[in-house]
């Protein structure tokens, strides 16, 4: 309950500092300045923005299915935002105790493809069909990826509650941490822990695992290389054409949601959560000094920050992808390199831990 | 065979992934070089600036309504025209090719005043309005202006709401004084038209005659003045003027001329004014006439020329 | 009632409604949709009965996967100048006899291993998760491999299918 009290306002913030940091971020990568205009800096256009958003006429287009438009922004965000019911956020501090909280969390998520397709089958609109198929098909099949890049890390872990994972990465750990996970080497870094005991340290092949986890997401949540559902150029916005006002903010909300979601997840699985990334150096105890609670919300936001500014960093290099490529991406390289890599998991939890 | 096939495909797989891992890394190192530019930014510099092609690093845009890259002194956008040094010459309407500027002069009776530069002027301006929504910005306007008092600023930002704001209106004169000068020239119309009846000797002046006196009472070097609208008397053409003769020069011929002579008042016209010889013959001529024939200004009313003479009497 | 109790009837009221409405409306879409509540419904039961792991993979594999399916199959198919898709109500009686059918069994069947469940239930472990995984490799280890045969004949099926022809 905490967290849901927390995350809903913190979205709602995101969402707005989001979308200026993304109009920044793009316009500096192109060499233009972005919003200068509404506050210092232009920090206020989004609210701006946001005010015209909400003003605007709610459109019901005549020839929809009324009850399909209607529903499917709001399946879509609650779809989304029911992820964040499991994700742990501090030390302490963590949402619904599903045992199998990463899997639920997989499988709600899910459930955005549902609204995706009664938006573009309700809007009565072939740009909107084209759209939703296309974002079903490629949301499909990145979550082949996406699931067995998780999965390797649930076999490093051997949990599916996030919050026993997160715990697993850091000094407040009850079992030893080898590092690299090498028991061989015999050093311990339990004590130490920092960034020495994040999962991608503790087994380094989960870097790979994080690749594929950190495409698959980008391609979840119809970001920009992959972003052919909603291709402004070719389909006006795909499964969103015909959505107008408050609506279609909440699609806007539900992409950002899925955006910072990933990045959560991504920070959790990968990167130790809210742990600190600062080791113990001998007397100077930087993890214990930066362990606790506000720290732990600050160390978890931070790192998905940094992993939301690579999204957009992405966004704004590489160009959108085709369909065909995107369906090779997924099944003739993301898939088999991420069976690999889940066997390779395997064997290493068996061997070396 | 079949081995060998699969074998390539395999070392095309592992090709496509490692070309794949160093493009993208490549396009995301130049995206982040740019990300750290931005830093920079370009300043408002004009292009005489010598590093003005220089500025190859940061972001690039300026924030024009409160940063704007100068404008070059020669800058040739908004008209401006100095009304009180303007003699209604209509010139400028005449050689407008987009027909932009509307000017409605007012006779007067007498002088009204002299521009800066000495000339006299006889015309009011009723109206002189510029529609700069139609303009070329051709610049031929500013040529032609014998007075130079219409000109183009380096103003180039002057949108409007309203198409019809783009008209822009220089006459100063308000409706009451538009019609009280109307009037006075009306009367003085009818006080001459009447003396001339009474002298009955005399036709009727149809234009402005007056004009002619004040120029005249001063020395000839009052000619110069209106050396170009004038074209059509040539026929008289009696003896050139010393100055006039060189016709083709123009130019700062004249000027010199002017001010040689200048010691009465009326100053020479500006230098642009070459044109054609012949015109300044003529008015050579209409100078040598001009203290007894009353020289007709304007371009416009061509007909009057003749009898000037009662008039200044 | 106490809470849970509510929750129950909740998520009961829900699935029979929807499941009602799946065969009151003609519209394919929406039934498929109304499918979507049945399962959701199905799986918040699961939950109330502690089976967390059975009410995520039920979401996961029936309302995100073959839902989803269906309706990208009717989606394929071609739109009716009206935009909505209709079917209609046919071969009535045999489907009431196989389903009051299957029905009867259901319930013989959940009250001859009702008091077999309920020990069994009692002696869930905390850890599903594990339990179930030690399950499957240990005494279900047969159905689970037989299930990964036939899975991956489909896949090896469907990749055949997707194959070019012309290039054989
Ligand atoms: S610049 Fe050219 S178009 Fe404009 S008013 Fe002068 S003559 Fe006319
Ligand atoms: S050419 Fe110059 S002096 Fe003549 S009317 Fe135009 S602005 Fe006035």
């Amino acid at each position: 309950m905490i967290t849901f009290l927390f995350f809903l306002p913190f979205l709602l913030g995101f969402v707005v500092i989001g979308v200026y940091g993304e109009r920044k971020i793009a316009a500096f990568i192109q060499n233009r300045l972005g919003p200068m205009e509404v506050g210092p800096k232009g920090i206020l256009q989004t609210i701006a923005d946001l005010l015209k958003m909400l003003q605007k006429e709610d459109i019901l287009p005549k020839a929809a299915d009324g009850k399909l438009f209607l529903a499917a922004p709001l399946v879509i965000f609650a779809a989304v935002f029911a992820g964040y019911a499991v994700l742990p956020l501090t030390e302490g501090v963590a949402g619904a105790g599903v045992a199998a909280g990463l899997f639920f969390l997989l499988a709600i998520v899910s459930l955005d493809v549902l609204g995706i397709l009664m938006a573009g089958w309700g809007s009565n609109n072939k740009f909107a069909l084209f759209g939703a198929m296309r974002s079903v098909a490629q949301i499909i099949s990145y979550e082949v990826p996406l699931g067995l890049s998780i999965l390797g890390v649930v076999m490093i872990s051997q949990t599916l509650d996030l919050q026993e994972m997160t715990i697993n990465q850091g000094i407040l750990t009850a079992q030893p941490i080898y590092l690299f996970g090498i028991k061989s080497l015999g050093l311990e870094v339990g004590h130490i822990g920092g960034f020495l005991s994040w999962n991608v340290v503790q087994s380094p092949i989960l870097i790979v695992s994080f690749v594929i986890f950190f495409i698959a997401g980008l391609a979840e949540a119809n970001r920009t290389p992959f972003d052919l559902p909603e291709s402004e150029s070719e389909l006006i916005g795909g499964y969103h054409t015909e959505y107008s006002g408050f609506r279609w903010g909440l699609f806007m909300l539900a992409e950002y949601g899925m955006m910072l979601l990933i990045s959560f997840l991504g920070a959790i699985l990968f990167f130790g959560g809210w742990n600190t990334p600062l080791p113990n150096i001998g007397t100077l105890a930087l993890a214990d000094w930066t362990t606790g609670l506000w720290w732990g919300g600050f160390w978890l936001i931070g790192k998905a920050m940094v992993l939301i500014f690579v999204m957009m960093w992405v966004r704004w290099t590489y160009p959108r992808l085709r369909v065909d490529q995107l369906m090779d991406l997924s099944w003739k390289y993301l898939t088999p390199i991420a069976v690999i890599v889940l066997f390779i998991c395997g064997v290493w939890r068996l061997w070396m831990i | 065979m079949r081995s060998v096939e699969a074998l390539d495909d395999m070392s095309t797989y592992a090709r496509n992934i490692g070309q794949a891992i160093k493009t993208l890394s490549e396009g995301l190192k130049l995206t982040f070089k740019y990300l750290l530019q931005a830093r920079k930014s370009r300043e408002p510099i004009g292009v005489e600036d010598p590093n003005y092609f220089k500025k190859e690093e940061g972001t690039v845009t300026l924030q024009y309504p409160y940063e704007a890259i100068p404008v070059p002194d020669t800058g040739r956008y908004r008209l401006h025209n100095e009304i009180d040094d303007c003699i209604v010459c209509d010139k400028c309407a005449k050689v407008c090719p987009v027909d932009c500027i509307d000017i409605e002069p007012i006779k007067s009776a007498e002088e009204i005043g002299k521009t800066s530069d000495g000339t006299p002027k006889r015309l009011y301006a009723a109206k002189f309005d510029i529609d700069m929504a139609k303009c070329c910005f051709c610049g031929l306007c500013t040529t032609v202006c014998p007075t130079e008092c219409l000109t183009m600023t380096k103003v180039y930002d002057f949108s409007e709401y309203d198409v019809r704001d783009h008209n822009y209106v220089f006459a100063e004169m308000t409706p009451l004084e538009i019609l009280t000068k109307q009037k006075a020239y009306e009367e003085h119309q009818a006080k001459k038209e009447a003396e001339k009846a009474k002298t009955s000797s005399v036709s009727k002046p149809v234009t402005r005659p007056e004009a002619k006196v004040t120029e005249t009472t001063a020395p000839s070097e009052a000619t110069p003045v209106k050396p170009k609208f004038r074209p059509k008397p040539m026929t008289k053409k009696p003896t050139v003027s010393d100055e006039q003769q060189k016709t083709g020069e123009g130019a700062e011929k004249p000027v010199k001329a002017e001010e040689t002579e200048s010691t009465s008042p009326a100053k020479p016209k500006p230098k642009f004014r070459p044109k054609p010889t012949i015109k300044q013959a003529s008015t050579s001529d209409e100078k040598k006439e001009s203290n007894e024939i009353p020289k007709p200004k304007p371009v416009f009313k061509p007909k009057p020329m003749i009898k000037r003479k009662p008039k200044d009497e | 009632m106490t809470p849970i109790d509510v929750a129950f009837f909740f998520f009961l009221i829900v699935t029979g409604l929807a499941g009602i409405g799946i065969l009151l409306t003609r519209n394919v879409i929406h039934a498929a949709m109304l499918l979507v509540i049945v399962l959701l419904g199905v799986a918040g039961l699961y939950v109330l009965f502690r089976a967390e792991f059975a009410a995520v993979v039920q979401v996961l594999i029936y309302a995100g996967g073959i839902v989803v399916l269906i309706a990208f199959g009717v989606m394929l198919t071609n739109r009716p100048e009206n935009g909505k898709l209709m079917t209609g109500n046919h071969l009535v009686l045999p489907a009431l006899l196989v389903s009051s059918g299957l029905f009867y069994y259901l319930v013989q069947g959940i009250q001859l291993l009702d008091p077999i469940a309920t020990q069994q239930v009692a002696k869930l472990p905390e850890d599903q998760v594990e339990y179930i995984g030690a399950a499957f490799m240990t005494d279900y280890i047969v159905a689970f491999e037989l299930i990964a045969f036939i899975l991956l004949v489909v896949l090896v099926g469907a990749a055949y299918l997707a194959k070019h022809h012309s290039r054989l």
